[in-house]
Order: structure tokens, then C-alpha cells, then sequence
């Protein structure tokens, strides 16, 4: 069984997700529910935490993808940011930059948000 | 005793025969109608006379009454056989008889009897002293009062048998028949040494004694008070009062005014009988009385394990029946209700698929699930009983922090227990009560037992469920790999100068691994490598359609991009949110001698040259179905590659690289290089092999996550070169099915 966890922090009224383990098939759920809390506490300024994001599969990434339109229809945004190099090589090969504000710490994605609100 | 027993069955046996055969009975009633006649004409004898009956005709009244007796009471006691539960309605019944036929009687002696017949001598009721009767209503009222009794007394012994067997054992039986015997006996001695209305001697005082005491022994079988809901025990308490009162009322003769000097002048016989058997009624009625009184305040008590042994055998019947944890929560929820241990209670289980400790409330019963929630913190008191294991229990809620003043809703006292299976703590069960200190020690084990059964029935509910689900999914699974196989290329295109070599092992978790050929006009190929994100029979049906899709569009693609570009447009639609497919799509034009090639979001081509260094070619491009507003289409390179003689093209999915070993390592890309490096020299199965060789030897016994596909390209160069013959056998070899050389997949651990 994988190991994962999603961890709830507020950051200048930005929501940070703190990413633990490893994101797959099995533990996509809990950063659906994640997501789903920002959306439905009408706090759709996300800020995904990869630091301590081992590993993530397609389903992971589609995870991502199920819930950045209705996040950036309230008016906000996923910006993911401190991707592991590895972790990161998967994002980049599906061509997520292109899709997705990704940085290289929580606080420049945070200030991101202050400063540029929405996607490219 | 034991004398009695055979004696009593065969009278018994005797008695039961006579009323068997409808003829009998009627022979019975003509006998009993005739003896009647008989007494009333004897009577009016002695009333003519003046004198009561003496010698041979008081043998005659005697036997007459005897018969009339017998006969009445057989006819009435097989009438009534029906076995009726000993329940406090048959008692009600027996009352409202005798206070019936009782209040017949008074107004037949108001009838019959002159007026001035209120004070109880004999003379008041028409009779000399002697004891003769002196009046025709006398002689009248004599037979009726007789049969009216001994209705009465009949009905009762043969309702009041039930009640006293009740618990059928041997030794009951015994007790009643000899009862009776000693009744009748009595009564047959009574008569034969009486005189009508005159005072007992020692002999028979002393038989009616023993008739007595053997009624008393039989009036303490009361046994069947205790099954009684409560209600009933209090409203039977009252009735016995009444019926204690009718049937001392009854043996004395008050209400009859008289009824049994009738009865007595008539047969003192008869009259002890129906005494006795009153007698009894009003024993019974008294000993029933003082067993409820004294078995009241331990009655609840009673009730509630009572109560408790209901709960837990509803419980015992529902984990056999009840596989669906959501309704088995509502059973465990309302047991503690229904068994009485709890005003309200609710269940709040530990939900281990999301991983979260957080209990959540699931049913409730007595309160809505909502009032469940805002009344006790849940989660703290869920900490509080998971870090010891142990129930919880307090016993002035108000007090504590952790309950909440809700509307409607009062917590006086809270029990906590928690549902533990495996070793696991799956829940906690609430029950409250609306007093403080209301839970006691009992309480406590009873509802830990139910939460033990409660935990192993959800258990088994749960692990049904998987079973289930594991089932659905591994016919999913068959599917989806049959639908995968019949999709895959059955055979390799030929074309001068390329050899081929191309094959795709499916994981047992099926993937969406696709790869297609497709020919196109002057002699170019079109290669395409696709991998569905998602597993299982989802991914295999959008695998058909990318199939579709390439059938339909590379021929009239004329570049990669092109090809791509209408893939994405066609697909993005059709794919659910979060899912979307990588692709490599590759045209070889072997007259041009060059490759074209567009990533879209797949893992990268690996060009091994002839010479040079292997290398991975780069190129930006998203994944399909991940976007629809043109930034597909905008970001999306295409890389032209020259095509040099001994040049490989290598192209895969990421099961390859992601593999992992025992030791928890990816194959990664780099290793992947360094392989292909090492083989570069081979031809395009033997690289193939070599490949998958590589990669077997490293994930050693770990099975395969993924599905991996591998296609092999190595260009010859043009038809007219020498080095072509190999190339031309080579590239009509079968392809390398899904099998291949790393059969037998390993099975999952």
C-alpha cells in the first residue's frame, strides 16, 4: 500500500497542500478530497508543496487535471512548486510547465499569486 | 407418587376416550340430560314428602347427580380443549365467566325466590330445616345453581391447567391429576356420608384437607409470569386482585345469595367439588398476586437482559444477513436502543480507505445524524477511548467539555465502546441515556459484547465487499486485456531497408499500452507508441479508439504534427477529466532516407546511430486530451532526423523505465541508454531481446507495474545497398507477441 499524505496550511490566504509520499492510483483520492475542500471552502489559490513528493503516476497527474478548470473558474489557480528533480522529469515530459506555473519554492508561488493571479 | 402416575394416565386416557367419537358424546349429554330429569324428579320427591331423600332413593340422587355431573364436566372440558397460551387475557376470560354466570344466578334466585329471601338461613331459601326442600323455586333453583357452578367450576380448572402446566414436566402432570382425583374423591365421599346442608364430619373434613392441600401445591406453579413484558405483569397484578376476590366470593355463595346451599342441598357432593375447585381459583389467584409483587422490582432487570438477549440474537442474525456495511451500521446503531441499554446511540467508524483517522458519524439512532455530530466531539472522545482501548464511560456528561447542549436532545450519562477487529479500532459506539449516572458496570460488558459482534460483522461486511469488488475487477481485467491483445498489430509491415521489431508485455494491472504500423503512400511508414493514463477496462476502450483514429487519419496525415494536431481534437472530447494519452508518432520515408517525429507528452524516442553517441530526442509537446484551447497545437515541435545505414530508433512507454527493482530502484532513462549503448551493434530483434534481457535481469523477481512496450526500428539503408538481404528476412519475421521473451509474466505477490 503506498504511502501518502496531504497536509493543510493557509500562507497569505493561499492554500498550500504539503504532498507526502507517493501519489498514485491508490492514493489519488486524497488529494481529489484535498482539492475539493479548497473548492468548497471558496479558497481556489492553491499552492501544491512537492517537497516530500516521491513519486507520481498518471493517475496522480490526472488528478491535477480533473480540478484546474473549476479551481481557475472561482477565480483561482493551481501553481505547483519545490517538485523533486525525478518527480519533476514527469511533469515535464507530459508538458505540464506549459499548463501549470510551476516553481521552484512555495513563497515565489505565493507571491505569484499576488502579483500574476491566474495561469499563463 | 410414583403409584399415582400409571393410574392417573390410564384415567386420563379413559376419560379422554369417552368424549372421543361424536356418538359418544352424544350417548354423554343424552345420559347427563336424562340424569338431570332424574334429580329433579327425585327432589320433587322429597319436597312432596317434605323429608329429605334417605336409603336407596338418596343412592339414586347420588349416582343421577353423579352423572350429571360427570358427563357435564367431561362434554365442557373437551369443548374448551383448544391449548390456549397461558397468557392474562385467558384469565380475563376466566373472570368475566364466573362473573357472569354468577350474576345469572342472582337473578334467577331474585326470580324464583320469593321475596324476604335476603338474610341466609336456610328457611330464606326454601328449604326446611331438615333440609328438604320446601318451595318449587327451590326445587328449580337447585339443578340451575348445580349447573351454573359447575360450569363455572369446570372452566376454571380447565383454564387455570394451562396456566399451572405450563412448564409441562412430569411431576406437574402428576400434581394436577391427583388434584383432580382428590377433588372428585372428596366429593364422592362427601356425598355418600352427608346429609344435605348439614355440618362436616372428621372423615370428610379431613378429605377435603387433603384435596386442599394437594390445590395448594399445584397454585404455586406460576412459572409463566416471568416471560411477561412489564405492562402486562402490572395490569395481571389487578386482575388477580378481581379474580382472588370473585373466587373467594364464588366459594362463599354470597353473590348467589345462597347459590351454594342450593348447590349443597341439591349434593354436598357436587358442592365440595365446585368449593374446591373455587377454592383453588382463589389460591391461584393469591399466589399469582404475591409472585408478582415480589418479582416486580427485579423485573426490570429481567427485562433488560431480556431485551439484551433479543438485541444480540437480531444482531447474530444480521451479520449472516447483512453484507452491506451502511444498513449493518444502522443495525449497530439501534441495537443499543431496542435492547433497552440506551436512550439514544450512534456509530462513528474510522474510514481506513482515505487513511484519515477522523471518525465520522455513520447512523444514529434516537437523534439524527447531524445532532449526533454536534452533540459529543466525536474525534476527541474517539482519541481519548483509541488511545486506550478501553470503554469510555461518563457518568455526569453535562459536565464534561467534550458534550454539547443540543436542542431536544439530552446527554446525561455517555458510554463509549470501541469496535475493535484485528487488532484494529474500525469505530466507536456511543449510547447515552438522558440521566447522569444512569450506565452501570452491567451496561458496560453487555455493550462491549455487542461491540465485539458489531465489529466482527462490519469486519466480514467490509472484507466481503473487497472480495466482491476484487472479483469484479479481475473479470474487468480479462476483458480488458482480450479487448488490448485483438488491437495490437497482428503482424508486422514490410518495408525495404527497416527492420522491425516490436512487441508489448501487459502488466496484470492492465495498462493502456498501444502501438500501430501504418504504411502510407510512397513507401513511407507511420509508427505510432501511445500509453492511456488509468488501467483496466477504461484505458483499453480509449486504446481502441486512438486505434480508430490512427486507422482513419494517418493516411491523410502528411506529418506528424498534422496527425497529432487532429488526434488531439478528436480525442480530447471523448477522454473523462484527468485522464489523457501520450503518443509518439514517427513517419520513416525510406526514400528520403529521413524520420519525422512529434512527442506528445510521451516518453522520448532514443536514436542509437550508427555512430555517435546514443541520445534521446528532445522535442516540447503536451500529452493529448490535456488541453483543447490551442496550446496544444502551439507548443507542439516536430524533429526531422536524417537516416543514416545501421541507424536505430528506439521507441517505448514508461512501464520500461519505471520499472522498479527488489531494492526499490527505477530502471530509470539513463540505464535505458547505457543499454541500448552496449547492444548497439545488434539487429532489431536481437537489440529487442537484448533490451528485454537487460531489463528482466534487473527488476530480478518484482513484477511488472505497468505494461511495457518496446518497438525496435533499425534502418538498412536503401534497397540497393548489399547489406539489405539480412534486412528483407529480417523484417517479415513475425512479431515478437505479447508474450515474448520475458514469458511467463510474473504473478503478483
Amino acid at each position: 500500500m503506498s504511502n501518502f499524505s496531504v497536509g493543510f496550511r493557509t500562507q497569505q490566504d493561499v492554500c498550500v497542500l504539503d504532498l507526502t509520499g507517493e501519489l498514485d492510483a491508490h492514493t489519488a483520492a486524497e488529494l481529489e478530497a484535498a482539492f475539493q475542500k479548497c473548492i468548497a471552502d471558496n479558497t481556489p489559490r492553491i499552492v501544491v508543496d512537492g517537497e516530500r513528493l516521491q513519486y507520481i503516476s498518471s493517475a496522480g497527474l490526472g488528478v491535477f487535471m480533473a480540478y484546474v478548470e473549476d479551481v481557475r473558474e472561482q477565480g483561482g489557480d493551481i501553481r505547483i512548486a519545490a517538485l523533486q528533480p525525478k518527480v519533476f522529469t514527469v511533469f515535464d515530459l507530459l508538458g505540464f510547465p506549459m499548463l501549470f506555473d510551476i516553481t521552484e519554492t512555495v513563497d515565489e508561488a505565493v507571491t505569484r499569486f499576488a502579483t500574476a493571479p491566474s495561469a499563463p | 407418587m410414583p403409584l399415582l402416575s400409571p393410574v392417573s394416565q390410564r384415567t386420563e386416557r379413559a376419560l379422554v376416550a369417552l368424549t372421543d367419537r361424536p356418538r359418544r358424546r352424544a350417548a354423554l349429554a343424552a345420559a347427563g340430560a336424562l340424569a338431570l330429569v332424574a334429580t329433579v324428579a327425585l327432589q320433587g320427591v322429597a319436597w312432596v314428602d317434605g323429608v329429605p331423600l334417605s336409603g336407596l332413593l338418596r343412592v339414586a340422587q347420588a349416582a343421577s347427580v353423579a352423572v350429571v355431573s360427570g358427563a357435564g364436566g367431561l362434554l365442557l372440558a373437551r369443548a374448551l380443549r383448544r391449548q390456549a397460551e397461558p397468557h392474562p387475557r385467558v384469565l380475563w376470560q376466566v373472570l368475566l365467566v364466573t362473573l357472569g354466570v354468577l350474576a345469572v344466578g342472582r337473578a334467577l334466585v331474585w326470580a324464583l325466590l320469593p321475596a324476604g329471601a335476603d338474610d341466609d338461613t336456610a328457611a330464606a331459601y326454601g328449604f326446611a330445616k331438615n333440609g328438604a326442600p320446601r318451595i318449587a323455586g327451590s326445587l328449580a333453583l337447585m339443578p340451575l345453581m348445580a349447573l351454573a357452578d359447575l360450569f363455572v367450576a369446570v372452566y376454571a380448572l380447565v383454564r387455570l391447567r394451562e396456566f399451572v402446566l405450563f412448564k409441562r414436566t412430569r411431576g406437574a402432570v402428576r400434581n394436577w391429576g391427583a388434584m383432580l382425583a382428590a377433588f372428585v374423591v372428596a366429593a364422592l365421599l362427601v356425598e355418600a356420608r352427608e346429609e344435605p346442608g348439614a355440618e362436616f364430619d372428621l372423615a370428610s373434613q379431613i378429605v377435603v384437607g387433603v384435596a386442599s392441600a394437594l390445590a395448594v401445591v399445584n397454585a404455586v406453579r406460576i412459572s409463566w409470569i416471568v416471560y411477561l413484558p412489564l405492562r402486562q405483569k402490572l395490569a395481571t397484578i389487578g386482575l388477580t386482585l378481581l379474580l382472588m376476590a370473585v373466587f373467594v366470593v364464588a366459594a362463599d355463595g354470597g353473590l348467589t345469595a345462597g347459590g351454594t346451599s342450593f348447590v349443597a342441598h341439591y349434593s354436598p357432593g357436587l358442592a365440595v367439588f365446585i368449593d374446591l375447585a373455587f377454592g383453588f381459583g382463589a389460591l391461584y389467584s393469591v399466589a399469582t398476586f404475591l409472585f408478582l409483587l415480589f418479582h416486580l422490582p427485579t423485573s426490570t432487570d429481567f427485562q433488560r437482559s431480556a431485551g439484551e438477549r433479543r438485541a444480540l440474537g437480531a444482531l447474530t442474525d444480521l451479520t449472516g444477513a447483512a453484507f452491506d456495511p451502511a444498513r449493518l451500521g444502522e443495525a449497530i446503531a439501534s441495537a443499543p436502543v431496542t435492547g433497552g441499554s440506551a436512550d439514544r446511540a450512534w456509530l462513528a467508524l474510522v474510514d481506513p480507505l482515505s487513511g484519515s483517522l477522523r471518525p465520522t458519524v455513520v447512523a444514529a439512532h434516537g437523534l439524527d445524524l447531524d445532532t449526533a455530530c454536534r452533540a459529543a466531539d466525536c474525534e476527541a472522545l474517539f482519541a481519548e477511548i483509541d488511545a486506550t482501548g478501553q470503554p469510555l464511560r461518563l457518568d455526569d456528561a453535562f459536565a464534561d467539555h467534550r458534550i454539547h447542549a443540543v436542542p431536544d436532545v439530552r446527554i446525561g450519562s455517555l458510554l463509549g465502546v470501541p469496535l475493535v477487529a484485528r487488532g484494529r479500532v474500525l469505530g466507536v459506539l456511543f449510547a447515552a441515556r438522558d440521566v447522569a449516572h444512569a450506565f452501570e458496570r452491567d451496561d458496560e460488558d453487555s455493550l462491549r459484547l455487542f461491540a465485539s459482534q458489531a465489529a466482527l460483522a462490519l469486519e466480514h461486511a467490509r472484507m466481503f465487499e473487497d472480495q466482491v469488488e476484487k472479483e469484479r475487477l479481475r473479470s474487468e481485467l480479462d476483458i480488458a486485456r482480450a479487448v488490448q491483445q485483438r488491437l495490437l498489430p497482428q503482424t508486422l509491415p514490410d518495408v525495404r531497408g527497416l527492420a522491425l521489431c516490436a512487441a508489448s508485455v501487459p502488466a496484470l494491472e492492465v495498462g493502456g499500452d498501444y502501438y500501430d504500423f501504418a504504411p502510407l503512400d510512397d513507401d513511407r511508414l507511420a509508427v505510432i507508441v501511445a500509453d492511456v493514463s488509468g488501467k483496466g477496462t477504461s484505458a483499453a476502450f480509449y486504446m481502441a479508439e486512438l486505434k480508430g483514429i490512427f486507422r482513419a487519419l494517418a493516411h491523410r496525415s502528411p506529418t506528424p504534427l498534422a496527425f497529432l494536431r487532429e488526434a488531439n481534437r478528436a480525442l480530447a472530447p471523448a477522454l473523462a477529466p484527468g485522464v489523457f494519452v501520450t503518443a509518439l508518432y514517427a513517419i520513416v520515408d525510406p526514400v528520403g532516407e529521413t524520420v519525422q517525429l512529434a512527442r506528445a507528452g510521451h516518453c522520448p524516442a532514443a536514436l542509437v546511430p550508427a555512430e555517435g553517441p546514443v541520445r534521446y530526442v528532445e522535442g516540447k509537446g503536451l500529452g493529448l486530451g490535456l488541453d483543447r484551447r490551442g496550446i496544444f497545437e502551439r507548443t507542439l515541435n516536430e524533429i526531422d532526423l536524417p537516416l543514416a545505414p545501421g541507424d536505430t530508433l528506439v521507441l517505448y512507454t514508461d512501464g520500461i523505465v519505471e520499472s522498479r527493482s527488489e531494492a526499490d530502484e527505477e530502471y530509470g532513462y539513463d540505464r535505458l541508454l547505457d543499454a541500448l549503448t552496449r547492444h548497439r551493434a545488434l539487429d532489431a530483434p536481437a537489440l529487442h531481446a537484448a533490451l528485454l534481457d537487460d531489463l528482466h535481469g534487473f527488476l530480478g523477481t518484482n513484477p511488472y507495474g505497468d505494461d511495457l512496450t518496446l518497438v525496435v526500428l533499425k534502418w538498412h539503408g536503401a534497397p540497393a545497398d548489399a547489406s539489405s538481404d539480412g534486412a528483407a528476412s529480417e523484417s517479415s519475421l513475425p512479431p515478437h507477441r505479447t508474450r515474448g521473451p520475458l514469458s511467463p509474466i510474473p504473478a503478483l505477490a
